[in-house]
């Protein structure tokens, strides 16, 4: 198996699904009525009267979740090249076994800090 | 005819295949939503009524495409571009029929054969939350932001999760490639039945994980019609809307052929192994080549069926349970799914240890 046979089909897949978009785009573009103006191309806002910027700001959970989510797949990035390795590194013996369970006490420690500290909760009672 | 030249022939196939797939289970879930609530659903297009989504189609090709003054203009288009790649190219990762051959040379039905593809089509996936925060960020409308913020937080909160239970299966199938896991779980191999078996728990994680990447109902509240119009997609219109339709669809079945590839044996029929099939076909009167094709066709329509299982419950869930609340959510994915995810990986580690470690 060579690079070509694996790159060469997943870029025609990929230019299969990107015509798909373009020719929709294309097509609605001509084919549709186009007589964009007035109250038609203000935000919809249920019919009231548009009042200010939806640039607004936001609560500040959605950055904690994301943050949250850096922190833990970047954990599960490291996992995973030892899960890969997995049948060797166990032939090992003990010391993968040491090593695994303190990267995994740090994991299962930060993520009952996180429940315990109240980050993981959406609305605070 | 050479491995590359199949592989780039399966591209068109599998692609309009995927297509064509999105109206069908249109009509599954506009009729069976009809038939949960003893309605009619609609009846009137065409033989029952089959013909709807194409006219939904021709209609939605003729309407006028909305652009809101306020958008920013190039995001605004592109957003429905990157909805609708993700699922599309997903597919190019499953093994969707056992090996055929061609005078004596074998073929995989997989449009891309590499190692990596469990993870390339997660990679691959993850990156539909980028088309929704565009589309939700372009349109400049408040129900469109809402949305799509709540989108982006709902389908990295469970991302953890899914990658969690990666790092399971990974340990307990030894392997990354979706065609090996596969062969894996055929009859006679070394789980010789459905990976579900091997790891329940993952799979009911997965699943659940599964519908709140896809914005299914009971998790569909970047699009709540009551609260937030359309969510992310409240300004799109005519084609632009169809394209984030058609990549929603399309990135269900890209889930229910996941979930059915990596824990209902993928192709295999059950108790079958894919030589065993071969030589039923062979009993039939075929022989050689022409045997292998069939029960390659055979296989494919084995791996048809378990999808579609997994769309059905996709629709049959949706008319069943109530929407979640957005505490709820975030709480489920993190307090709960989150914590067993690591409870099972450490179990899955020490299991695998004590069967073939050393110590």
């Amino acid at each position: 198996m060579t690079g070509a046979e694996t790159l060469l089909p997943l870029l025609a897949m990929l230019g299969f699904a990107s015509l798909v978009a373009g020719g929709a785009l294309f097509v609605g573009r001509f084919l549709g009525p186009r007589n964009l103006e007035g109250v038609k191309i203000q935000p919809y806002e249920c019919g009231v009267t548009v009042s200010g910027n939806a640039r607004d700001k936001v609560s500040v959970k959605y950055y904690l979740i994301a943050i949250l989510f850096l922190l833990f797949d970047l954990e599960v990035a490291f996992l995973l090249p030892l899960a890969i390795a997995w049948d060797e590194m166990i032939a090992l013996g003990w010391i993968t076994m040491g090593l695994t369970g303190f990267f995994l006490f740090y994991f299962v420690l930060s993520l009952w800090f996180e429940y315990r500290s109240g980050a993981l909760e959406w609305e605070k009672s | 005819m050479t491995p590359l030249l199949w592989s780039l022939f399966l591209v068109p196939l599998v692609g309009v295949a995927v297509l064509t797939g999105v109206p069908v289970i249109l009509m599954v879930e506009r009729r069976g939503s009809a038939w949960l609530q003893r309605r009619t659903g609609p009846n009137r297009v065409g033989p029952f009524g089959l013909l709807q989504p194409m006219a939904d189609a021709i209609k939605m090709v003729f309407k006028e495409e909305n652009q809101p003054a306020r958008a920013s203009k190039f995001l605004f288009i592109f957003a429905p571009v990157l909805a609708i790649l993700p699922p599309i190219v997903g597919f190019s990762m499953i093994p969707i029929a056992q090996p055929f051959t061609i005078n004596g040379e074998s073929f995989a039905v997989q449009i891309v054969k590499s190692d990596l593809s469990f993870l390339f089509l997660l990679a691959i996936t993850s990156l539909h939350v980028f088309a929704v925060l565009i589309a939700g960020w372009a349109s400049n409308n408040k129900f469109s932001l809402m949305g799509a913020l709540r989108a982006g937080s709902q389908m990295i909160s469970y991302e953890v999760a899914i990658g969690l239970c990666l790092v399971s299966l990974v340990v307990s199938y030894g392997t990354l490639n979706l065609s090996e896991i596969v062969t894996l779980q055929g009859a006679g191999s070394r789980l010789a039945f459905w990976g579900f078996f091997m790891q329940p728990l993952v799979f009911l994680i997965m699943w659940v994980s599964v519908f709140a990447e896809c914005n299914r109902l009971p998790f569909d509240l970047p699009e709540g019609e009551t609260e937030l119009v359309a969510g992310y997609h409240t300004e799109y219109s005519g084609l632009k809307f169809g394209l984030f339709f058609l990549g929603e669809y399309a990135a269900m079945y890209l889930a229910s052929a996941l979930m059915a590839t990596v824990f209902l044996g993928g192709y295999n029929i059950p108790f079958v192994s894919p030589d065993q099939l071969v030589s039923f076909v062979e009993g039939l009167g075929l022989y050689g080549d022409q045997a292998t094709w069939v029960a390659s066709a055979l296989s494919a329509v084995s791996f048809a069926a378990k999808v579609f299982f997994f769309m059905f419950v996709f629709v049959w869930v949706r008319w069943t349970l109530p929407r979640f609340r957005y505490d709820q959510l975030v709480g489920l994915g993190w307090k709960v799914l989150l914590p067993l995810a690591t409870i099972n990986l450490i179990g899955t580690m020490i299991f695998s240890f004590l069967q073939k470690g050393a110590y």
